[in-house]
């Protein structure tokens, strides 16, 4: 019924968002804030069974679980420069959307450079 | 008195035909085992086989095999050991397989929903890299395997050659003994040379290329590696055409 919890969340926040709208216009950007952070925080435990299950496939094999470490770091990344993308862009302020945008890929292509190097490295050790 | 005396030869040779009767199989068969230097060659072979036929004892195997007895089912159970182990091998690393594209298939739909279809890109080659890392793992083992192969068929065979030289020796046939010996020696040890040398470093940059040419669309490089294996194949062919046709126009020569 978690569906329900963000549904209701949503809807209930945009009437008052139209609501407040016709006053105070610069109040919005707080209520849009609360409620993408709301429905964030409702899904997180839903979030950390799913990295519990990939944990678990992952410990299967060996040599996998620093690799899907670093995939779950970078997958949260993602997940994090998206949502703070959306409100910068809902404010209206695109040029700050795209900075954190560019910090976000910068820290993904750092954090993957293991695995590239590791890619290397099984390329090398095949050769003759 | 001619018929006494044929008659007294004819008990002699009878006698004497008694006397070489005495002689017993065990020590015939010694004296050849001796001569042609059988001994040393199960002496040689044990070191082959002691790995996956641990439960035969080459040198008993050998003596009940004189007599007619063959085990069957030792040999039988070594074979199906190593094919065993080598199919558990590779069904584990099926398996494996199978969980990392589990893992990457729900990665990816997570990521997908997302703008930033960088995610998506970096885990393909995370995925990519581990499946390739459990796959060369196996193949590294093939490649050493091959080697082990090579090494062991081209020591054996020069253990086994001079017996079947002394054999041929034995039965008659001078000059094939004396002709077939250094072809088949050059031959095989050039044939094993050069899959050790040539065709397997070959085959490495071969699947090298394969691996590389999958981690982009856009950079392919596929045909070349298609081209070394296609190139090691064929020639492999050729070489082993050879061989044969060298090795029947001795042998028809020789007779």
């Amino acid at each position: 019924m978690e569906i329900i919890k963000i549904v209701g969340i949503a809807i209930s926040a945009v009437v008052i968002m139209i609501v407040i709208k016709q006053y105070k216009p610069e109040f919005a950007i707080y209520i849009s804030l609360i409620v993408s952070a709301l429905i964030l925080l409702s899904v997180m435990d839903k979030l950390s069974g799913i990295v519990e299950l990939l944990m678990n496939l992952s410990n299967k094999i060996n040599g996998g679980e620093e690799f899907l470490k670093i995939l779950m770091k970078i997958t949260g990344i993602a997940f994090l420069t998206e949502f703070a993308v959306n409100i910068c862009k809902d404010a209206g302020e695109n040029a700050i959307g795209a900075k954190v945008d560019l910090g976000g890929k910068v820290l993904i292509i750092s954090m993957s450079i293991p695995i590239i190097s590791s890619m290397l490295e099984t390329i090398l050790k095949i050769l003759p | 008195m001619k018929k006494i005396i044929f008659i007294i030869l004819f008990l002699l040779l009878l006698c004497h035909n008694n006397l070489v009767y005495g002689e017993s199989t065990n020590e015939i068969l010694q004296e050849q085992e001796e001569t042609l230097g059988i001994s040393s060659f199960i002496k040689e072979s044990k070191k082959y086989t002691q790995e996956s036929f641990e439960d035969i004892d080459l040198d008993s195997f050998y003596r009940s095999a004189l007599t007619g007895k063959i085990d069957k089912n030792g040999i039988l159970k070594g074979i199906l050991k190593i094919a065993g182990k080598e199919t558990i091998y590779i069904i584990r690393t099926l398996g494996y397989i199978l969980v990392i594209i589990i893992i990457h298939s729900i990665v990816k739909n997570i990521s997908e929903g997302l703008e930033n279809n960088q995610i998506g890109q970096i885990t393909y080659y995370v995925q990519y890299i581990l499946i390739v890392t459990l796959v060369m793992g196996n193949f590294s083992e093939v490649i050493l395997l091959i080697k082990e192969t090579i090494n062991n068929l081209v020591g054996f065979l020069n253990s086994l050659l001079p017996i079947l030289i002394a054999l041929m020796v034995s039965t008659g046939n001078l000059v094939t003994a004396s002709t077939v010996e250094p072809i088949l020696l050059i031959a095989i040890t050039f044939i094993g040379n050069i899959i050790s040398s040539v065709f397997l470093p070959l085959i490495l940059v071969g699947t090298l290329l394969g691996i590389i040419s999958k981690i982009s669309d856009k950079i392919q490089i596929n045909k070349l590696s298609k081209f070394f294996k296609s190139s090691v194949v064929w020639t492999l062919g050729i070489l082993l055409t050879i061989f044969v046709r060298n090795f029947i126009t001795r042998r028809k020569l020789n007779k």
